[in-house]
């Protein structure tokens, strides 16, 4: 057995690290050369497959009955480290928070706002975009029941300046969903003798979705069928990419743990080709070695 | 999000995946640099010529189909 000529300092340490980022591992021992091949080439496929898909692709929902092919493409992907780790926690809260809208709030929301309000007054109807700000409460419906109310202060289309009152039974989407947006449904009212009487609603509204509670979201059947729609082959691209970037993070992983696979004696039978230039000298290789060492 | 690469052959991304996978693969292999990159260079011309030849087997099979 050949002696290692790198130091690879705490092999364990340095998996873990290679792992969680890839290139990481090597950094910490000093091999600076492989940290920066194995970070650029493993993180640029990872994030192009992810590019591609508008970060849709890295997902897992694992319910019962669903192909296996997918759980062996997620773990592939999962060889990237940290990413993987992560999905993993959102494919845990997806299953225990569901894909449920919310219809109650423990504390008020306020928010970035942009949709589109229909309102009929009289014999004119309106139907305008308007972009804003949001505010949703909590609120005891008439029947005892939790609901949400909320205040729109926005601006439309030609700069008019608008606010509008959402009436109980107002809904947002559900926390999680792998969408940077959040739906709003609700309707507006005007108070009118003391009641809420409804104008309008509102359609196609939405409101920022924290990346916490988007990135690496299980996507619901529909979705998935919508992004293959939306893709076509290069969300086929997308996967192989992510999937390759896992893999070969395996291999970076490997190599900060135990050190190049054919050792470091540049033995001359697997060589055999190679000229004596692409072969370092052994002086060479001796003066790496106690640069990095040290 | 995809309009940039619209007009681009989906083959043109065999180029990055053939050249990252190369270099990976010998990096966990040599120590060396340079080493790493000579064995990175044979084997991305080695990727790129068997797919060649696989398209143009293909091509044979499925041609005036």
């Amino acid at each position: 057995m050949q002696e290692p000529q790198v130091n690879l300092k705490d092999p364990w340490i340095a998996a873990a690290l290679a792992f969680l980022v890839p290139g990481l591992g090597h950094l910490y021992q000093g091999r600076l050369f492989k940290a920066a091949i194995y970070s650029f080439c493993i993180l640029s496929l990872w994030a192009y497959g992810m590019y591609l898909s508008g970060g849709k692709i890295f997902q897992y929902r694992g319910e019962p009955g669903k192909p296996r092919t997918e759980l062996l493409s997620f773990v592939a992907q999962c060889g990237v480290g940290a990413p993987g780790i992560f999905a993993n926690i959102q494919t845990r809260r997806y299953r225990r928070l569901g894909e449920q809208p919310t219809t109650s709030l423990s504390e008020t929301i306020t928010a970035e706002f942009e949709g589109i309000v229909e309102l009929q007054q009289g014999d004119e109807d309106l139907d305008e975009p308007v972009t804003g700000a949001i505010e949703l409460s909590p609120e005891v419906g008439q029947f005892g029941d939790p609901t949400i109310i909320g205040r729109i202060n926005g601006t439309l289309a030609n700069g008019q300046q608008v606010d509008f009152m959402l009436g109980e039974g107002t809904r947002l989407g559900p926390v999680l969903r792998n969408s940077r947006r959040r739906a709003v449904e609700g309707e507006i009212v005007t108070q009118k003798d003391g009641r809420a009487i409804r104008s309008g609603r509102l359609r196609d509204a939405s409101i920022p979705r924290s990346f916490w509670n988007w990135f690496a979201v299980p996507l619901s059947n529909y979705e998935e069928q919508e992004l293959h729609r939306e893709l076509g082959k290069y969300h086929e691209l997308a996967l192989v990419f992510t999937m390759i970037a896992g893999l070969l993070n395996v291999l970076a992983v490997w190599d900060a743990f135990d050190g190049p696979a054919y050792g470091y004696g540049y033995d001359s039978e697997s060589d055999e080709d190679d000229t004596d230039l692409d072969r370092p000298e052994t002086d060479e290789v001796e003066r790496q070695t106690v640069a990095t060492s040290a | 999000m995809l309009t940039l690469l619209a007009h681009v052959n989906i083959s043109w991304h065999l180029l990055p995946l053939a050249a990252a996978i190369s270099l990976v693969y010998n990096a966990s292999r040599y120590e060396a640099p340079s080493r790493i990159l000579v064995r990175a260079a044979k084997h991305f011309v080695l990727i790129l010529f068997v797919l060649a030849m696989i398209l143009g087997v293909l091509f044979a099979l499925s041609y005036q189909l």
